[in-house]
Parts: structure tokens; C-alpha cells; sequence
């Protein structure tokens, strides 16, 4: 997974929960990288499974809230990047649309042939959006976290749900984001 | 608190404070150096991204390209109309993750059908058509042909009608119309529809393939169909020609033949006047040789020629009398070739006619033959000449019964079929080959003895039959029987 994740959570954990949280929750795990974070570099998927889940306890909260509210928290740090035709995005389908180029693009700065999540998209009707989310990597609630961000940044409410999930032994997630 | 004591807590404040500083201009620092080897990162990525971008089109254009190819092919394949949609519903099924796929056929007479299939490797299955399904469907049938649309399980009328039929939230539906007045859909059950966009053009490539496909396939069975209506049309064409030709050909034989007993007519009648005048005449010279002594006429010196002669006068003048009372008939026949004769026409029912002319042969048929009549009740009248009708079946009843010379079945049928009525007189008499067939109705043409026919039955019946707007036909092989077919158009006032 992308350093930049890592670097992003951490700011995140201190924002939300304080530095020492993060430093507690770095401190009580054995990471193969020390917690070392460049967010240049690519580290293994499960350091992040075992921050959220130790921080979790930490904090007492669960990995889905830690991951949606991360990924809120990280929209605007993915539009800071000024990305091309992001800059130019409107409001929040368009947005979501590119978001998977987005993040391809992040990961693929680190190593052009690296695994990425597969987002594919259908809208049924104009205020409907479906994302069918494929990853091993399961997160799916970090996206759901996103998305929030995205509305919230283009003054639009949405409501989301998830009808299949792969948390919950799917073979992949569909997130219905009605606006 | 002692002094020592709270100038070291104000001493690890201070620390605390500048490390915290020192930690954020270090988290700066090397936030400027991730942004550097980003910067480099990013500048290689995107020399190397249109390289890999075209790659990955590449190889999804290359599975895509796979399946259109492949179904291109099958669709070249002469399948039927059923066959084709199967095999286009299950591969765009397999497609799209398997999932289960329904054909329906509607038709405009309400005759529809319905067939499913669970999953790509289980064999098709017929499903009995409820009512119900056309609430489903109707909204369906409004959309754009060969173009796959989508249509989500809470936006569908009756819920409770679509769950009998299918299992997943959304059906992805194609429409294709097969005829004018049959349509069919295949709908997908699934999901979802979240697909990359070239995906989706793939299979929206395939459905205007496929709807192209079976419009060809369509074309072909309509050119198919008009090739054997042109067929058929050549043949009838073909038929009436033949027809015409042998109209004609009875036409101008009739006029000649009518010409000819006009030009007859007046010699033969002041031949048949004076072989009357001829006839007392000779009567008188008889009753004045008579009333001679015989002394006398013996010594004539031709009295033995004469003997002969007075012998002989009277039964000539009578063959000559015959003949030209037969020449007279046979003119008088002819006279019905002539188009300009005005007959008179009334209401005549079809089978009093064959019962009148059947009771005229009736002496012919009696002892040796066998009469069936099969006789439809309350058949319509038609407009005729009820004699002239009555001729022609007694010229057919006679020939069946010289055609069965020992014995047979002479089987009379008459029916309504549409707006005519059809006679069909059958004999099992030795039957006739094509070459008389030919010549059937030419004036003079006959099969019989010189002394048995003049050849002038047929032909006279068939100019009757023309002048009553009827046809006649004769269907026969050698020792297989004859059927003549008379039929009569029915005049509703």
C-alpha cells in the first residue's frame, strides 16, 4: 500500500484522536517498517489492517468507522495534490468517476505495475450511482469515506449504502450512492 | 512547589515545545522531500502511462475484439431464429458473470413464449407465459430496438410478477424485433451493471450485431418467400398462357367451324328441299311407269338397268336424305361455335341439369355400369341455358359410358367450393394420354370410329362452358379413368 495512506492516517489519528494515540498505537505494534512512513514508498497492505485495528482498541472504536472517517478526512488532502481534470471536477458522480484514476495514478508513481483497486460504475437512474469496488485489500469503507469527503467538498448530501460487501464474504462490493 | 521543582517542569515544557517545533519542521522537511521524489516519480510515471494505458486497452480491446469475433461467427452459421437467440442470450450471459438470462417471444396475436436459462452450462428451459408478465414487460417493448437498456427491480410496476421470474435487483434488457408482428426480449438478471465503458460499447456492438443479424436472417426468409411467390406466379403465368393459347386456338377453330356450317347451311338447305321435290318426282315417274303395260317396258332397251334403277332410287334418295338430315345437324351443331348467338339465359339449378341428362343416358349406363351421384344439397343457382347445360353432361356421361366399354363406375360430384360450384364427372374407363388430351376439345378430333363420333361432342360442350363464363378440365391417364372438372361461377343478385 502507498506510503502517502500511511503518512495521510497518521495525520488523521493525531488530528482525531492526538499524537499520542498515533505514537500508542505505533508503539504497541511490531510493524516491519518501525512505522517509518515515506509517502513515496510502498508498504505491506497489512500494517495498515494492524494500525486500525490497534488503534481501534485504542480508542475504542471499530475499523469501519476509523476507515470511513479517514477516508473524509482525506479527500481534501487528494484534491491538494492538484491532480489533472481533478481540479476541473464539479461535483461528486464526475468525481467519483475519477477517483479511480486518481488513485491508480498515486500507486503507480511508487510502481507502475502495483496492484489497485478496480472500481467500475453504472448509473441507473441520474441521482444514482453504483461503484462495484474489487480488492483484496477490502476498503471499501475507506471509499465509502471518500466519498462523504467529495460531497461534503462539492456542497452535495448523499446517501450510501452498501447492498454486497466483501467484509462480508462477497466477491465484491457494491456502494449505491444516492444524491 | 520548590523552586528547583517548577524550574523543571517549566524547563521540560520549554523542551516539549521546541521538540514539537522540531517535529513539525521535520514532518515539513520531509513532506518537501516526498514531494521532490514524487515530483521525479510522477514525471517517469507519465512517460511510461501512455505505454501502459495502450497496453491494458490493448488487452481488454483484444477479449472484447475475442467475443464479437466469435459471435460474428456464429451468427454466419444458418441457425434458425430460436437457435440464434439462444446462442447470442447465453454467451452475453456468460458474459456478464453467468448470470441468469430469460428469451421472450411476443407476438401481436398474444401467442407469446418464454424460455430461461439459470446458468450459462444448464440446458434451456420452456416456461409456461402468464398474463401477469406483460405488466413487466409493456414498458419494455416502447424502447429503442438492438440497444440494451436497464431497468432496476424497485422501478418495475409488479413486484411481486417479477420475482417469480427473476432473482437479482436489475435486468439488463435487449430488444429485437423479428417480424412485424413478433418481437422478442432477452433480459438479463443481474446485479449490477457496473462494467467498464468498454465493456459496455462491447456488448452494445454485439446487440446491433445481432440485431442486424436477425434482420438479414429475416430479409433471407422473406426473399424466400417472395422467390417462391415469383415461382408460383411464373407457373400460373405459364398455366394461363397455355390456357390463352388454347382459348384462342378453340376460339378461331369454333369461328372457322361456325363459318363453315353458315356457308354450308344454304346449300344444304335447298339440297334437303330439293331431295323432297326430287323424292315426289321420282314418285310420280314410279306411279307413271307403274300404270305402263310391263310389255311395254320390257322392251325399253335399257328395261333391265331400269328395273334396277326403279330398285335402287329409293333407297338412295333415302341414304341421301339421311345423310343430308345428319349434314344438318352437324351444321346446326356448329352454329353454337358462333359468340354472336344470343342465348337465353336464366336461373338454373346445377343438379336438376344432371339428373335431366343423366336420366336421357340412363338406357346407355343402366345394365353395366354403376352410377354413384354425389349431389350437394342446396347448392346455389347458377345463370344458363338449362338445354345447352344439359347437352354438354349428356355428351360427358355418353363418352365416360363408351370409355367403360364392359362396365364401370361413373361417379358424378357436385360441390361448393368458394363462389363457384364445382362438377366433376369421373368415369374408370380407359383413360386417355396427354397427346389426346391436347386435341380434347378441337372440333372434329375424335378417338372413336368414323361412324361412331363426329369429333363435335367435346368441342360444342366446351364453347357452352365458355359462354356460360365456366371453365372445364379434364385430368386422365391411360387405363387410369378420366375426371372432367366443370366449374361455374355463382351470380349473386
Amino acid at each position: 500500500m502507498k506510503g502517502a495512506i500511511f503518512t495521510g492516517f497518521a495525520e488523521y489519528v493525531e488530528k482525531e484522536f492526538g499524537l499520542t494515540a498515533w505514537l500508542k498505537t505505533l508503539d504497541s505494534c511490531e510493524l516491519e517498517s518501525n512505522g517509518e512512513y515515506l509517502s513515496t514508498e510502498l508498504y505491506e497492505d497489512i500494517e495498515f489492517k494492524v494500525l486500525a485495528d490497534t488503534l481501534g482498541n485504542i480508542v475504542g472504536v471499530d475499523r469501519e468507522y476509523l476507515f470511513r472517517g479517514f477516508g473524509e478526512f482525506f479527500f481534501p488532502v487528494l484534491m491538494s495534490l492538484g491532480l489533472p481534470h481533478v481540479k476541473e471536477i464539479d461535483n461528486l458522480f464526475d468525481f467519483m468517476r475519477a477517483v479511480d484514476s486518481v488513485i491508480h495514478i498515486e500507486v503507480q508513481k511508487s510502481d507502475p505495475l502495483a496492484y489497485t483497486p478496480k472500481l467500475l460504475y453504472d448509473q441507473p437512474q441520474d441521482n444514482v450511482l453504483i461503484i462495484r469496488y474489487m480488492s483484496h485489500r477490502q476498503m471499501c469503507h475507506f471509499a465509502e469515506g471518500l466519498i462523504l469527503g467529495a460531497a461534503t467538498h462539492f456542497k452535495q448530501h448523499a446517501n450510501i449504502h452498501q447492498t454486497k460487501c466483501l467484509c462480508k464474504g462477497d466477491e465484491h462490493c457494491l456502494i449505491r450512492v444516492e444524491i | 512547589m520548590p523552586d528547583s521543582c517548577r524550574d523543571l517542569n517549566v524547563v521540560l515544557e520549554e523542551k516539549v515545545a521546541l521538540l514539537e517545533k522540531a517535529l513539525i519542521r521535520e514532518r515539513n522537511a520531509k513532506k518537501k522531500l516526498e514531494a521532490k521524489l514524487d515530483e521525479k516519480a510522477a514525471v517517469a510515471l507519465y512517460d511510461n502511462k501512455e505505454f501502459f494505458d495502450s497496453y491494458e486497452k490493448a488487452t481488454n480491446r483484444q477479449v472484447q475484439l475475442q467475443f464479437l469475433a466469435g459471435l460474428t461467427q456464429e451468427l454466419l452459421l444458418d441457425k434458425n431464429i430460436d437457435e440464434s437467440f439462444y446462442h447470442f442470450a447465453s454467451n452475453v450471459a456468460k458474459l456478464v458473470d453467468a448470470c441468469p438470462v430469460v428469451v421472450m417471444r411476443i407476438n401481436h396475436d398474444g401467442n407469446n413464449s418464454i424460455w430461461s436459462l439459470a446458468s450459462p452450462n444448464n440446458p434451456w428451459q420452456t416456461m409456461p407465459w402468464q398474463a401477469d408478465y406483460e405488466q413487466i414487460i409493456s414498458p419494455m417493448l416502447t424502447k429503442m430496438e438492438s440497444r440494451w437498456h436497464r431497468v432496476e427491480h424497485q422501478e418495475v410496476a409488479c413486484r411481486k410478477v417479477y420475482s417469480t421470474l427473476f432473482r437479482n435487483d436489475m435486468l439488463l434488457y435487449l430488444l429485437v424485433k423479428v417480424t412485424e408482428t413478433e418481437l422478442r426480449l432477452i433480459l438479463l438478471d443481474i446485479s449490477h451493471f457496473c462494467y467498464s465503458d468498454d465493456f459496455k460499447h462491447t456488448l452494445d456492438i454485439a446487440a446491433n450485431q445481432f440485431g442486424s443479424a436477425i434482420k438479414r436472417r429475416m430479409t433471407k426468409v422473406e426473399l424466400a418467400y417472395n422467390i417462391r411467390d415469383l415461382r408460383n406466379t411464373v407457373t400460373e403465368l405459364k398455366a394461363t398462357q397455355q390456357q390463352l393459347v388454347h382459348s384462342e386456338k378453340m376460339s378461331s377453330l369454333g369461328q372457322l367451324a361456325a363459318g363453315v356450317a353458315h356457308e354450308i347451311n344454304n346449300p344444304i338447305g335447298y339440297i334437303t328441299s330439293n331431295l323432297d321435290v326430287l323424292k315426289d318426282y321420282i314418285d310420280i315417274y314410279e306411279q307413271a311407269l307403274s300404270q305402263m303395260p310391263q310389255q311395254l317396258v320390257e322392251k325399253f332397251s335399257n328395261a333391265r338397268e331400269l328395273s334396277f334403277a326403279r330398285e335402287d332410287i329409293g333407297e338412295l334418295l333415302s341414304s341421301c336424305i339421311t345423310g343430308v338430315d345428319r349434314v344438318t345437324e352437324i351444321v346446326a351443331s356448329l352454329k353454337t361455335f358462333s359468340r354472336k348467338e344470343q342465348d337465353e339465359f336464366s336461373s338454373v339449378a346445377i343438379n336438376d341439369v344432371i339428373e335431366s341428362a343423366l336420366k336421357i343416358v340412363w338406357n346407355k349406363l343402366k345394365y353395366d355400369h354403376e352410377i354413384v351421384q354425389e349431389l350437394s344439397l342446396n347448392l346455389p343457382e347458377i345463370q344458363g341455358n338449362y338445354g345447352q347445360l344439359q347437352q354438354v353432361f349428356v355428351n360427358l356421361f355418353v363418352n365416360a359410358a363408351q370409355a367403360m366399354n364392359e362396365s364401370g363406375e361413373l361417379r358424378i360430384e357436385s360441390n361448393l367450393v368458394d363462389n363457384f360450384i364445382e362438377v366433376k364427372v369421373h368415369d374408370t374407363g380407359c383413360g386417355m394420354d396427354a397427346a389426346v388430351i391436347r386435341h380434347l376439345f378441337e372440333p372434329f378430333y375424335t378417338t372413336k370410329d368414323v361412324s361412331e363420333g363426329t369429333g363435335l361432342g367435346l368441342s360444342v360442350s366446351y364453347a357452352i362452358v365458355e359462354k356460360h363464363n365456366a371453365k372445364i378440365s379434364v385430368n386422365s391417364e391411360p387405363n387410369q379413368g378420366c375426371t372432367f372438372t366443370l366449374t361455374f361461377p355463382i351470380v349473386y343478385s
